[in-house]
């Protein structure tokens, strides 16, 4: 048995068809011309039928002449010359067509090609620019990033992570402007990571920060490959996965997270105002709620009699203090926020019907929360989405009830402490050594040699 | 279970508020509060409360006025706690009129009342009523949306920029009251009946209560002499045919001399630019006759200011801050304010008008 499987001539067709057994996708084909006649054999799932068409049916009618057939296959690049049966198994599965002419058995080369297609961006839309986004084959990625920054600066580890899933994992950095002591301490801390599974970026990212209690990301998570090529400029590291459409960027500061990648194409002013809006959306969102708390419980003073005069009139059936109100219509809204993220596409617009038109009329309508209060919570609502970046905003919107509870318990002072203490506690976090808070401003008087991705 | 407890705690305390904590829909707002000599106590004070509307595509202005009489304001405004459902809050007070009778007394006592309260702002408008403060509140003018929205815009130049109102601030008038060689003024408004009131004259007051009351006329001037870029019209008149020209900007100094013999000048420079706004016949406006129109209405605006310094000096008021001027340029804390006080009586007044009308306002 054994010695009849190492030579190739005692392979059959069907010794391979009783091998293959079972196999309903399984191709059997005799071809026959007036000069002679071939034998074809192949797994139809996993073989493509262009180049099964084109390469050996087309040829064989055209050619007219098994001899000279025989010839074209047996030099053509990419078939395979059969060694044992083994082989022959593992070259079937492979999707390797078997083609028998002259009594001769030729492995020709027809595996699918990769299909796996590269996407749209789903989270980080911009509107000029690129919309691919990382896809979740590590090599697709790879392609997609290399193809960005054709330099032989470029360097990739990869190593597998996950004792269970064994997913791979690839370091990409620009060795002439990466900071080596990061590169060195991410590394440490991915050679003793022990889990089981792992299975998204976001998962990858946890397990990497040192620090339990954390408010604000200390790494990018991004499906752009731009930003990650952006970012590899500027001497930053990506940790890119096999099965997650999402890389890793680090280490980060804090107005990292603030920048789009429409910022470079728009016109510098315009990409200013774009970024100041952004900065004012985020203050909006953090302080509005905890503001209005302020000023109609501690602090009338502070806005004009119109307003104030206004608050109270709107105010005057709402039988809640306002930070009672406050939370109520943010939790409100927070349930709609989520609950549209996950209803299905098709009753998606149930949501903002219901959420919007019967919720916020209603409410007011009912005397339970004042007009203003309902301003209020859509512009909070709006402008928490403004940030490009999904961890950030999310990190943005926990926060605000913190600014609210200082707001309820001392007024204004509250508030302004609460900030306070945010910027010393921004002062005080390092992503992976590096200062979060870092200035971008006073970076770039810092070093002489700007290594601006768009510009070096 | 400690840590749950410790959870538990904590939400609690987050729902707990802070000392300091009132909703806005549970306090009134005064808008503006009003100061009378009583009847049978010293003060009659009257305050404005705006009341909030709810709609406010359905405007209809709501006010309430109550009026307490008692020796003291604190003690007045304490009675009138007890008289309505919210808490009275007076960061919003943006106006305090003083009624004609008390400010004729003292101003003094009010205004140090004004000031020291902490919640009242100083930036408080301070006005005359006449004839009463209380009148001057009960004024509620139909394109009124807010309570007491006019009387703020008007008083303090966010509205109307009229020549005639001249607005004062709780802490300006508290350092023209104590400052030396400066007096105070105040704006005087008359309530005309119910729906409208007119602020168009000017208290002077010595240190304690009103001495002289300006017409309108002489009130413009005033403020030309006391503000930049005064927007007003002024007369002027070339043979037969009456002019009036707009005052596009305007500027006035004043030097007072008195190292040169003779007695000691003060000499008003004041400079217009203006605009010709009205033109009584149907001449031609040359560009002659355009200098002859400067001129005469430089003549007109000198001997006019001549006689609204000479009439304040004659009350020996000095809400110029003339004083003030000559102490700082003499710097001898000692004798200034003595020799001042000499130099005063025998003070001479100059005024140079610069008038130069620049356009006909009309292409022919």
């Amino acid at each position: 048995m054994m010695a009849e499987q190492q030579k190739a001539e005692e392979i059959s067709l069907q010794w391979i068809k009783g091998q293959l057994d079972n196999f309903a996708d399984l191709e059997d084909r005799q071809l026959t011309a007036p000069a002679g006649s071939v034998k074809l054999l192949y797994v139809k799932s996993i073989t493509d039928p262009q180049i099964i068409n084109r390469s050996i049916i087309a040829p064989f009618y055209e050619m007219n002449d098994p001899a000279a057939y025989k010839e074209y296959l047996a030099h053509y690049p990419g078939s395979e010359a059969v060694k044992d049966s083994k082989q022959v198994l593992d070259l079937m599965l492979g999707g390797y067509a078997c083609v028998e002419v002259e009594q001769r058995f030729i492995f020709f080369d027809a595996l699918k090609a990769e299909t796996s297609s590269v996407s749209q961006t789903m989270t980080e839309s911009i509107t000029q620019g690129p919309s691919d986004a990382l896809t979740e084959n590590l090599a697709v990625n790879l392609n997609l990033i290399r193809r960005r920054y054709q330099s032989a600066e470029l360097k990739m580890e990869s190593m597998l992570i996950g004792n269970i899933s064994r997913t791979k994992a690839a370091i990409l950095y620009d060795d002439s402007r990466v900071n080596h002591q990061v590169l060195d301490e991410l590394r440490e801390r991915l050679s003793t990571l022990r889990v089981d599974i792992l299975q998204a970026a976001g998962e990858l990212e946890k397990y990497i920060n040192s620090d339990k209690v954390r408010i604000f990301p200390k790494t990018i998570v991004t499906e752009r490959p731009d930003r990650v090529v952006f970012n590899l400029a500027e001497g930053k590291i990506a940790v890119m996965l096999d099965t997650t459409g999402f890389a890793i960027v680090l280490p980060v500061i804090f107005n990292d997270f603030f920048v789009a990648m429409d910022d470079k194409i728009q016109l510098p002013f315009v990409g200013r105002f774009l970024k100041l809006l952004r900065i004012l959306g985020v203050a909006m969102t953090l302080w509005l709620p905890a503001l209005y708390v302020a000023f109609t419980s501690y602090n009338p003073e502070i806005v004009r009699v119109q307003i104030a005069l206004l608050i109270a009139g709107s105010r005057a059936t709402v039988p809640y203090p306002s930070f009672v109100e406050v939370l109520i219509m943010l939790v409100m809204m927070e349930f709609l926020t989520e609950a549209s993220l996950r209803l299905p596409r098709a009753i998606g617009p149930t949501a903002t019907t219901v959420g919007g038109l019967i919720l916020g009329q209603a409410a007011t309508a009912a005397g339970l929360v004042g007009n203003i209060m309902i301003i209020l919570v859509s512009v909070v609502a709006i402008s928490n989405f403004m940030i490009p970046l999904n961890m950030m905003s999310f990190s943005i919107r926990v926060l605000k009830y913190l600014f609210v509870i200082a707001a309820a318990a001392v007024g204004l002072v509250g508030v302004v402490v609460c900030l306070v203490g945010f910027t010393m506690y921004l002062c005080s976090q390092r992503s992976f050594g590096q200062p979060y808070f870092k200035m971008f401003a006073l970076d770039r008087l810092g070093s002489s040699g700007t290594q601006k991705g768009g510009r070096s | 279970m400690r840590k749950l407890l410790l959870y538990i705690g904590v939400v609690l305390l987050c729902l707990t508020t802070g000392c300091e904590y009132k909703d806005i829909d549970r306090r009134i707002f005064v808008v503006a509060i009003g100061i009378d000599s009583g009847e049978a106590e010293d003060f009659k004070v009257s305050l404005k409360l705006a009341i909030p509307q709810g709609e406010v595509t359905k405007i209809d202005e709501k006010m309430q006025i109550i009026t307490e009489e008692s020796n003291s304001i604190s003690e007045a405004l304490r009675l009138m706690k007890s008289r309505v459902e919210k808490e009275l809050d007076y960061v919003h007070c943006k106006s305090l009129i003083i009624g004609e009778g008390l400010a004729g007394r003292d101003i003094r006592h009010v205004l140090d009342w004004a000031v020291r309260r902490r919640d009242i702002q100083l930036i408080l408008n301070f006005a005359v009523g006449r004839p009463e403060a209380l009148d001057v509140l009960k004024v509620k003018p139909p394109s009124e949306r807010i309570p007491s929205n006019s009387l703020i815009m008007a008083m303090s130049g966010q509205g109307t920029e009229s020549p005639f109102i001249a607005s004062v601030y709780s802490y300006q008038l508290m350092r023209d009251v104590y400052e030396q060689g400066k007096d105070p003024i105040l704006p005087v408004i008359e309530a005309e009946g119910e729906t409208q009131f007119r602020i168009d004259k000017i208290a002077l007051l010595d240190k304690q209560k009103v001495q002289l009351v300006l017409n309108p006329e002489e009130s413009r001037l005033f403020n030309l002499l006391t503000r930049p870029d005064l927007r007003t019209n002024f007369p002027a008149r070339v043979d037969d045919s009456e002019f009036q020209y707009y005052t596009e900007s305007s500027k006035s100094a004043y030097k007072i001399i008195s190292s040169e013999p003779g007695a000691p000048v003060v000499r008003y420079k004041i400079k217009i630019n203006g605009i010709v706004e009205e033109n009584s016949t149907q001449e031609l406006i040359t560009h002659n006759l355009l200098e002859q129109i400067s001129d005469a209405g430089e003549e007109a605006l000198e001997q006019s200011v001549e006689a609204l310094l000479e009439k304040i000096k004659k009350k020996r008021l000095d809400p110029f801050g003339w004083g003030l001027r000559y102490g700082t340029r003499h710097w001898n804390n000692e004798t200034e304010a003595e020799e001042w006080a000499a130099l005063f009586p025998v003070l001479k007044l100059e005024v140079a008008a610069d008038v130069r009308i620049k356009y006909s306002g009309l292409i022919k």
